[in-house]
């Protein structure tokens, strides 16, 4: 290989490493733990920005009670996370928010619609002051039915841990 | 009988558009109520307005645990307890949940005042981590402005919960009027209802007895015109005895040697009476028609035996200067009702040439293939002849102004014409003659040759019939003949049915069989004249079988 290729291609890789970094919450690194799936056999598995960000990304446009008109989410399918943990098979989950409060889900919510855990509105980043990093999002705006007081409460937001019941 | 005050229609349309209209307001008062129910059962500002009074003690706490030791965990803890403070303020404003929170802080309320002191506490938390002189005394400072807001949120989260609770009672203070609303309206559209089926019961009644009425007055006056034709008809009939014994003894003191004024005199007598006799056969056949007892017949005929019939009878009536002739061309026998045919034509031609020379006019009779028509043309022109077929053309029946003594012709000969299926009309011309045409349907009759066998044991018997039948498409063929034979006429009176029919149908498998004279076993016969000598039903009978 030519010597001054592979400078210039190692300098290009830290390059678009800093710029998606700088992407990233001020006060959260790429590598540090954002969330933690716990299982039904007690163990543990962080998760980092970085790993979630290198799941396929789903995008859904949808309102919502907290946000101005129509806002386009993006990050991974909830169904797919817990699958990194086996917890698909679960009949219900809790989400806990980073301030301790939580809320219990049916896991069929997550086959029944593509609700993802959303990292960008907009293409931004969303900070732990926008709701982030890591906001349950439901396509509420393609199905009427998610219209109500019961998924209202499930749009946890701050959600720091995904565990068992 | 009373029958009641018809009930306008227009009341009915503002009756149902009442009912819409009551109706739509029910609905969407009740749409828009539920609608701001889910609204209110949705909005989550009681627990929003809490969760901010809370995080706000939780940071308090942070910055408490701050002051003793500033170790990085303690100021990892207040800065994510800051983040989280500030993601709750500043939800202020965004969203719908957000437009209520800001609805119930003011515009100088104190979650407006803890976001400005956020936005300045902000640039400065770095400092509170690193430890420095004036450090407590710094955090007393923050410590005694957010125990200030603490208090403040406290009020406002109180606001916050009267204000929902207030909306709420509205609500369902709207609701249970828009309830009360629904009932009076479903009453009324009840009350409206059977208003309106009463208003209907009562129209549908009224309008029964109307029919009932009409139904009573039609029968009334069909009645009393059955029974005035019915009258008209027996005196036309009773009327003719009568003149039959006037015009036969008229005719035989024609017949006797009289002076040429006596003479004149006779035929003068002879015609008035020939014109009453058509006068009272027409008015017979209208009264027939007028009553319904009119049944037209359909039997073959020649077009020269019109023309001879009309002719006879024009001279008869003292017009036998007009003109009959059959157009070339036209079929010489047709199917119809030969004397109401020369009744039309004959009562036309009359009103025609009244009071004037018959030689003016011509009846020409013709047949385009499925009508007969007959043409009465007369060379006149003038105001009176305008004015005789206009009355001719206008008539209308049942028009007792139209009965007049002028009409009575062509009143008779309209109804005839009617009762033909016939159309009575004016054809166009360049000259001054004026044309009325008749035109009725009526089928030409296929002509063809009829063969007959004739089975009789008497000579003179035979050579009657032969001669009553004689025709050109008549043919009597011999007894030993074994040509076809279409008709076989057997005299029942003279021979002997049983052997005798066995061997005829056994000969002529296909022919008609014809009885003369009432037979034993008239099970043999296709046609029975009863009569024989009636030869002229025999020869109508036989002569049908031409057209058939």
């Amino acid at each position: 290989m030519i010597p001054w290729f592979g400078a210039a291609l190692s300098a290009l890789l830290r390059t678009l490493l800093v710029a998606c970094l700088s992407l990233l919450p001020v006060g959260v690194s790429a590598a540090e733990s954002v969330l933690r799936l716990v299982g039904g056999d007690g163990r543990a598995l962080d998760l980092s920005l970085q790993e979630l960000q290198a799941m396929p990304q789903t995008t859904v446009a949808t309102e919502n009670e907290f946000s101005d008109g129509v806002v386009s989410y993006r990050g991974p399918l909830v169904r797919d996370v817990l699958g990194l943990a086996g917890m698909e098979r679960l009949a219900e989950v809790r989400f806990v928010a980073a301030n301790d409060y939580f809320v219990d889900i049916p896991t069929r919510d997550f086959s029944d619609y593509d609700a993802i855990l959303a990292m960008t509105a907009d293409g931004e980043r969303l900070s732990r002051r926008e709701k982030g990093p890591l906001w349950l999002m439901y396509p509420i705006s393609d199905h009427a039915e998610l219209r109500s007081r019961v998924y209202l409460r499930r749009l946890i937001w701050q959600v720091v841990r995904i565990e068992s019941r | 009988m009373t029958l009641g005050r018809p009930i306008p229609r227009y009341l009915g349309v503002v009756v149902l558009l009442a009912m819409a209209g009551f109706a739509s307001v029910g609905f969407f008062s009740i749409r828009r109520d539920v609608e701001n129910l889910r609204i209110i059962s949705q909005d989550n500002t009681q627990w929003s307005a809490t969760q901010m009074e809370l995080e706000l003690l939780r940071f308090r706490l942070s910055l408490a645990d701050l002051a003793p030791r500033p170790m990085p965990e303690t100021i990892a803890a207040m800065q994510e307890r800051f983040d989280i403070l500030w993601s709750r303020v500043f939800m202020m404003g965004h969203g719908r949940l957000g437009e209520s929170l800001l609805r119930y802080d003011g515009e100088d309320g104190p979650v407006a005042g803890l976001a400005a002191y956020l936005q300045e506490l902000d640039p400065i938390l770095g400092d509170l981590a690193r430890p420095s002189p004036g450090l407590a005394a710094r955090l007393a400072g923050i410590e005694e402005r957010l125990a200030a807001f603490q208090q403040e949120l406290r009020e406002y989260t109180l606001r916050v919960i009267r204000a929902d609770s207030a909306a709420g009672d509205q609500v369902r203070t709207r609701i249970q009027t828009s309830a009360r609303l629904t009932a009076v309206i479903s009453l009324a559209a009840v009350l409206l209802s059977v208003l309106a089926l009463f208003l209907i019961l009562r129209e549908n009644r009224r309008q029964r007895e109307i029919a009932e009425m009409s139904r009573r007055s039609a029968e009334q006056a069909e009645l009393a015109s059955r029974a005035k034709s019915r009258f008209l008809s027996m005196m036309s009939h009773e009327l003719r005895n009568p003149l039959n014994g006037i015009l036969g003894p008229l005719a035989l003191l024609g017949q006797s040697e009289l002076a040429g004024r006596q003479q004149r005199l006779v035929v003068q007598a002879q015609q008035s009476g020939q014109s009453m006799v058509q006068m009272l056969s027409g008015l017979l056949d209208y009264g027939e028609v007028q009553d319904g007892r009119f049944r037209l017949k359909s039997e073959p005929f020649g077009l020269g035996a019109l023309a001879a019939a009309v002719r006879g009878d024009l001279r008869a009536e003292g017009a036998g200067g007009a003109t009959v002739t059959v157009l070339a061309g036209a079929p010489e026998r047709v199917h119809g009702d030969l004397d109401r045919l020369r009744q039309i034509f004959v009562h036309l031609a009359l009103y025609m040439v009244e009071n004037r020379d018959p030689a003016t006019a011509t009846l020409s009779f013709g047949h385009d293939g499925t009508s007969l028509a007959g043409e009465i043309a007369i060379a006149a022109s003038g105001e009176l002849v305008d004015w005789k077929l206009d009355l001719l053309m206008d008539l209308r029946e049942g028009s007792p102004d139209q009965v007049t003594a002028e009409a009575l012709r062509p009143l008779i000969a309209r109804g005839l014409i009617a009762a033909c299926n016939g159309v009575l009309s004016l054809v166009e011309t360049a000259d001054s003659r004026r044309i009325v045409r008749v035109a009725v349907p009526s089928a030409a009759v296929r002509l063809e040759l009829l063969r007959v066998h004739l089975e009789t044991r008497s000579m003179a018997l035979a050579a009657i019939y032969q001669a009553a039948l004689r025709s050109d498409r008549v043919v009597f063929l011999p007894p030993e003949s074994s040509d076809p034979v279409d008709i076989v006429l057997v005299d029942s009176t003279s021979v002997g049915e049983l052997p005798l029919m066995a061997r005829l149908r056994a000969r002529f498998p296909s022919a008609l069989f014809v009885s003369l004279g009432q037979p034993q076993s008239p099970e043999f016969f296709d046609d029975i004249v009863e009569v024989p000598n009636d030869m002229s039903q025999l020869r109508s009978s036989i002569l049908g079988r031409l057209a058939s």
